[in-house]
């Protein structure tokens, strides 16, 4: 049985600060066939980082000039407060343009243990993005408003049917799809098991 | 026939050849706006054009079976743009009243960026954008048309004060250098993603520190509007990035990176010209506008693409032990991706 994981799961292995760190890379290294979606290597994972970088270039161009109107635009909830935050360090003198470029700089290395990690660790990449079933992303998405997670969860779903797979997360909000099982059902899928790495 | 029908017919082809010539001097247009405007047939027009084209006068702009859409090889305008006539008229006849004082002037020989840089600050020191824009491009900003001296144009009417200023302004650029004129254009607060490369490119050289902080002033200097180009240029970035934070050998990379730097800039600069040319486009062209854009920014973008794609191949295959990345993430930045 393959195991499909959420992206969430990588992050979590390459930052030593997160509290599931441990569990998630004993789980990995006890892991031999890991999976991801296309739909995570050739879009979630570049614009989580376009993102995460465009808060930390926000913050420098208003460290250079408190005038600059900051840009807000795309980014989540959470990253517009902590870009908010930022802003308000800076006012106080808490944070300098080489803070915020090691910050920065600290986004690039993730990025690139990231993609390591693709290369070196995930067995086999699935379900090309256009192939992804709008149907059921629309299933998914009336339960979970995040449509990057309802495209990942598509993924999962879909190679289910060819391949038996459990999907790995650590996302309780966005995977709980027993709720949904029904109606995915009545489409013909069956669902793979979830299981939350917490 | 005899030799003065011939001689006839010959001037009357080449009469029908210069006015299509001068047609598309003005703006691209297709076969029947071509037609209408010489008053010639639509077939005649055509096979004048085919000869045009083959002599390599012409160029075909829009290849569409049905719409095909013409431009002239001498067009000033860059990428045959089809911009309003009065923009045409006045920024071509501002730049060839440059070049007649500048003549006037002085024995010193005008090179092309020196006059655009000059211009551009004319306009601005006289508030002239509105009729003559004012336009980002590869070297800095630029007038809309470079100067073309087969094309016929009026004299652009100075009052007093404009005429002193543009004296003043001869005076100024005439000990100026291509470089010099561009690197003083780039020192504008408005400038600042330009001087912000020119900084990051010459720190690319083995002789240099290798500073990655020039490249995330770069990064953090990029214009928001230039959305189209930005994956490629933050594709640039991780790569130099990475590069520098290796432990030995970044230097055998940087000759590449230069050169990938270069089509990168290319793509972005075209984006940022056609982003500030489309207010002044002509209002009926501007679907062909939209067709020119597209065109000149996708195909750009696919070779820039394919370019970046071998760097970074190369990028992600080093190892992490042979750079010097952080183990720890700071707290916010552990923060920020904690979701």
């Amino acid at each position: 049985m393959d195991d499909f994981i959420d992206t969430c799961v990588i992050i979590s292995s390459l930052d030593a600060k997160d509290k599931y760190h441990d569990t998630v890379n004993i789980f990995l290294n006890g892991s031999e066939n890991i999976l991801i979606s296309f739909y995570q290597e050739q879009e979630e994972i570049p614009n989580l980082f376009l993102r995460k970088q465009k808060l930390f270039t926000e913050a420098i161009k208003f460290y250079k000039n408190p005038l600059h109107p900051v840009d807000y635009s795309n980014l989540t909830d959470k990253e517009k407060i902590l870009l908010k935050t930022l802003l308000t360090r800076i006012h106080l003198k808490q944070e300098n343009e080489d803070s915020l470029n090691q910050m920065l700089e600290e986004v690039i290395d993730l990025k690139i243990k990231v993609i390591h990690f693709i290369q070196k660790r995930v067995c086999r990449k699935v379900v090309p993005t256009l192939e992804i079933k709008e149907e059921l992303v629309n299933i998914i998405r009336k339960h979970n408003q995040n449509k990057a997670d309802a495209k990942i969860i598509a993924s999962a779903i879909q190679e289910h049917q060819k391949n038996k797979l459990i999907a790995f997360t650590l996302d309780k909000n966005d995977w709980k799809i027993n709720s949904i099982k029904e109606k995915i059902q009545e489409l013909n899928y069956n669902c793979p098991e979830v299981r939350f790495l917490r | 026939m005899d030799n003065a029908d011939k001689s006839r017919e010959r001037k009357t082809s080449e009469g029908i050849k210069e006015a299509i010539v001068l047609e598309l001097n003005k703006g691209p247009k297709t076969v029947s706006e071509l037609s209408a405007n010489i008053k010639s047939n639509w077939i005649t027009t055509e096979k004048f054009l085919n000869e045009l084209l083959t002599e390599k006068k012409v160029i075909e702009i829009i290849s569409a079976s049905k719409s095909k859409v013409y431009g002239s090889s001498s067009d000033p305008a860059f990428f045959n743009l089809p911009l309003s006539e009065n923009t045409r008229e006045k920024t071509l006849s501002l730049l060839k009243t440059i070049q007649d004082t500048w003549k006037k002037e002085t024995d010193v020989p005008l090179q092309k960026t020196v006059l655009q840089k000059l211009a551009v600050q004319f306009v601005e020191e006289n508030n002239l954008q509105k009729e003559i824009p004012i336009l980002r491009f590869h070297y800095g900003q630029t007038l809309a048309l470079r100067s073309e001296e087969s094309i016929e144009t009026g004299i652009y009417p100075l009052e007093s004060n404009q005429e002193k200023n543009l004296k003043n302004l001869v005076k100024e650029y005439k000990s100026y250098s291509a470089k010099e004129a561009k690197l003083k254009q780039y020192d504008k607060p408005s400038m600042i993603f330009y001087k912000a490369k020119e900084d990051a490119l010459n720190n690319l050289h083995p002789q240099k520190e290798l500073s990655k902080k020039k490249f995330f002033n770069l990064l953090a200097n990029y214009p928001s509007e230039l959305s189209e180009s930005f994956k490629l240029f933050d594709r640039f970035i991780y790569c130099t990035i990475n590069v520098l934070k290796l432990k030995k050998g970044k230097e055998d990379y940087l000759v590449r990176l230069k050169e990938a730097f270069s089509l990168v800039w290319d793509c972005l600069t075209t984006e940022a010209y056609l982003y500030d040319i489309e207010r002044n486009i002509d209002p009926e062209k501007r679907e062909l506008f939209l067709q020119i854009k597209s065109n000149c920014l996708n195909s750009r973008i696919m070779s820039v693409s394919n370019a970046l794609e071998e760097i970074e191949g190369e990028v992600n295959n080093l190892e992490l032990g042979e750079m010097n990345t952080s183990d720890n993430l700071s707290d916010f930045v552990h923060e920020l991706f904690n979701d």
